[in-house]
């Protein structure tokens, strides 16, 4: 059987309809989220799709014969730099609760942190931990990016830029996917990729409207769950990695706050989701290209920061009070909030593969 | 905030309604996702890739699309082990591979057929119609000059007559149907005083008027198309009420309809500046009515009827001597719409050439200095003298020439007043936030 069909008469720029499963001997594609709080893999597996991650964090501490038997007998992931050692990955995180202490970012509201010297090479590691050596050269693989600054452009280029040569020398034919977006492919599959994806990350919030997978408009918010973190912990006197410990251990928006840093997270969760509203409702106004929409538009919320319970509904309350001038069919948390935007990467690779 | 972007990469563009709806039809019976996107994509590329002449013509566009679609649909089915599409085979199969005698059995029928199988095979408006059917009622707004020597004074004397559930009947005769009137937030805004005091908080009545184009499809105007105008009427109006946009909507047959009440914020001017002898206006949606002309404005065609410049003309009467609205702020949208983040105006072009303010009863403020301009430093960009034929109106020549006439008093450089203007600007718009 060939690999495509066979069309006499091919528009130069027309693709190759899409190969038949099994029918080149290539390795899978991967589909890869940067984000500023965790790294998340997601690749083909049979009739689903297998995703991994790693907190985007990491501790340095000093070197000793002692801290490395910990480690080691932890399974803790570690890089020894300078007479340090670097704790990465999920083990940061559990190593920065028990220590009290405050862990570090590669990242920084959705880009590399030009700041923090570990930046790079901690990437780097962290992502060969997740997804490997690519198994072909030029094995396609599709990674997360934020919609552009509009102070400062060129950081989204630079960003971008970085992490495809970073890739790129791992092997990889890289290519970037708007974040907004991907939650659209990964969520919006049903309504023909139209609808408006929001990724909730931790250093920012990517919102994208598709219409039939044409991205109508990209913006980010300069806020994330780090932001909420940060600001709850600043009021209670808590530190952000213990605020985001409280969070994880059932918030609920909808009720009453059971604490004092409940209800400063509650508070900043309102500001946060009040901020991606405004937005969206300033773009609808300002996109010159806005189509005619027949239909309401979905929306659908990814990203760690919107797993607390009640998210979606107070989402869809402010949506409601906002008067849009499109309507929206309905607001829901993506099915796997925290792999979403991997797993609409991974289908932009399998797509373009 | 960030800016809004468009995504950087080959994304196609967007193409009609109607095709948009088939390709959304299309795309809903295949069930593998990547496939799924990679039909849409590969459809969108394909046309894309078409002579901007094809995409232009109306049948011929529908024609290239839908078999573009096919195409892909066709690729797609004979490319796939598994059945990936939900549609009946055997069709289909007769469908792609017929799919070049389909083309051109097609283009045979519509090019024997003429412009009356064309009439009868599509309800919307467009490019090639409008030049094909005559249209004696379509009158070039440029050219209207219905009362040449109005006074620009409100009339003394325009009172409403009656009024039913549905209709206000007024004293120059027109009426204005207010079925589908809805009313949103209350008008509440800042005035900036020109002598540099402080704003003044108002919620009072409207000071202003801005003209609007709805920019809709629009059916060639002739009788044949009479149902087809009317439904795009229908349809308008309906879209509108819900986004809550305008205050006042004329229809091409002259009928004024009462959108958004008068004393509520429509939406209509977004990011805007006007100005009067004593104060600068900012964000005109709060302080001006916006009223909407039925019409596809462009530079090359203004499609607007006799009957819509009368009723204009009794509306902004009565808006005028309800509102004691002055005549240096009637305006139209293209005049005072800016783009606040680049400082550029003329970010939205309608009625930027070729408004009928004679027969309005308005002062030309064509020839007026625009106060983005002026007062606020702004520029234009290539694309906005594109969009207005190569050529802005005279009154942004007249700004330019004031400010550097300014800068040379002030012994600095134009470059710099510009900036300090700007800076200025964005005071005053940190105050509406």
């Amino acid at each position: 059987m060939p690999s495509q069909p066979s069309r006499k008469k091919k528009s130069p720029t027309r693709k190759a309809a899409p190969r038949k499963a099994g029918s080149r001997a290539s390795a899978k594609p991967v589909g890869l989220d940067l984000g500023t709080s965790s790294i998340v893999a997601a690749r083909q597996n049979g009739q689903g799709i297998r995703s991994k991650s790693e907190l985007n964090a990491f501790l340095e501490l000093p070197s000793s014969r002692f801290t490395e038997q910990i480690l080691d007998q932890n399974q803790i992931d570690f890089v020894r730099d300078n007479g340090h050692l670097v704790v990465f990955g999920n083990g940061a995180f559990k190593f920065a609760n028990m220590f009290n202490a405050e862990t570090r970012r590669p990242m920084r509201h959705g880009l590399v942190n030009a700041s923090e010297p570990y930046a790079q090479k901690l990437l780097q590691v962290i992502v060969e931990k997740l997804v490997g050596k690519p198994k072909t050269k030029g094995q396609l693989l599709c990674f997360s990016v934020p919609a552009p600054p509009q102070d400062a452009p060129a950081s989204l280029v630079y960003h971008e830029a970085l992490m495809k040569q970073m890739l790129s020398s791992m092997g990889f034919d890289a290519r970037p996917v708007n974040e907004g977006l991907a939650i659209v492919f990964s969520e919006l599959e049903k309504k023909n990729f139209s609808g408006i994806g929001i990724s909730f990350g931790g250093g920012l919030t990517n919102v994208c409207l598709a219409y039939l997978s044409v991205p109508v408009f990209s913006f980010a918010i300069d806020k994330g769950g780090d932001d909420v973190d940060e600001a709850a912990g600043e009021v209670t006197g808590e530190t952000a990695t213990r605020v985001k410990a409280i969070k994880e251990d059932g918030l609920d928006l909808n009720r009453k706050p059971r604490n004092k840093v409940a209800g400063a997270l509650q508070i900043y969760y309102t500001d946060l989701i009040e901020s991606v509203v405004d937005g969206i409702a300033e773009a609808l106004t300002q996109t010159e290209r806005m189509p005619k929409l027949d239909k309401p538009l979905p929306v659908v919320l990814g990203g760690g920061s919107a797993i607390p319970k009640g998210f979606a509904e107070r989402f869809r309350k402010a949506l409601e009070e906002k008067k849009l001038p499109i309507e929206i069919a309905s607001v829901r948390l993506a099915k796997e909030p925290l792999t979403a935007t991997a797993r609409g990467a991974l289908l932009k690779a399998t797509y373009e593969n | 905030m960030w800016g809004f972007t468009h995504l950087p990469g080959a994304s196609p563009e967007l193409p009609h309604r109607r095709h948009r709806a088939t390709l959304d039809f299309l795309s809903s019976r295949v069930m593998d996702p990547p496939k799924k996107l990679w039909f849409i994509k590969s459809t969108l590329t394909a046309y894309e890739a078409q002579a901007e002449l094809i995409r232009r013509l109306p049948i011929v566009r529908g024609i290239v699309f839908h078999f573009l679609a096919l195409e892909s649909f066709g690729a797609l089915a004979r490319s796939s082990n598994e059945s990936v599409i939900d549609f009946p085979k055997l069709p289909l199969r007769l469908l792609y591979y017929l799919r070049h005698a389909l083309l051109a059995g097609t283009f045979a029928v519509v090019g024997f057929s003429g412009y009356h199988l064309y009439g009868a095979s599509r309800t919307g408006a467009d490019w090639l119609a409008a030049r094909l059917i005559p249209t004696p009622e379509i009158l070039s707004a440029a050219g209207l000059d219905f009362h040449p020597n109005r006074s620009t004074k409100a009339p003394a004397n325009v009172w409403l007559v009656t009024e039913t559930d549905t209709e206000e009947l007024w004293s120059n005769g027109l009426r204005i149907d207010t079925e589908f009137t809805t009313t949103g937030k209350a008008r509440h805004y800042l005035v900036f005083p020109k002598d540099g005091s402080s704003p003044i908080e108002r919620t009072g009545p409207p000071v202003g008027i801005v003209y609007h184009a709805s920019q809709n499809d629009m059916a060639p105007f002739a009788e044949d198309f009479s149902r087809d105008i009317l439904d795009q009427t229908r349809d308008l109006i309906g879209w509108l009420k819900r986004r809550e946009i305008y205050n006042y909507m004329i229809d091409r047959f002259g009928r004024v309809y009462r959108i958004v009440s008068e004393e509520s914020v429509a939406i209509h001017a977004g990011e805007s500046i006007w100005a009067d002898e004593d104060y600068f206006y900012l964000n005109l949606n709060e302080s001006f009515i916006g009223i909407a002309f039925e019409s596809q404005w462009s530079t090359d065609v203004d499609l607007i009827t006799a009957a819509q410049v009368q009723a204009a003309t009794n509306l902004t009467d009565i808006l005028r001597l309800r509102y004691g609205i002055e005549d240096i702020n009637c305006v139209p949208h293209g005049l005072v719409s800016v783009n606040a983040d680049q400082k550029l105006i003329g970010y939205h072009a309608d009625w930027a050439r070729g408004f009928p303010f004679n027969a309005l009863g308005l002062k030309n403020k064509y020839e007026t200095a625009p106060p983005s301009v002026d007062a606020f430093g702004f520029g234009y960009d290539d694309d906005l003298v594109d969009r207005l034929g190569g050529r802005l109106w005279p009154g942004v020549e007249l700004a330019q020439a004031q400010l550097a006439e300014r800068a040379s008093k002030e012994t600095i450089e134009p470059a710099e007043l510009r900036a300090r203007l700007r800076a200025h600007y964005e005071d005053l718009r940190d105050q509406l936030r």
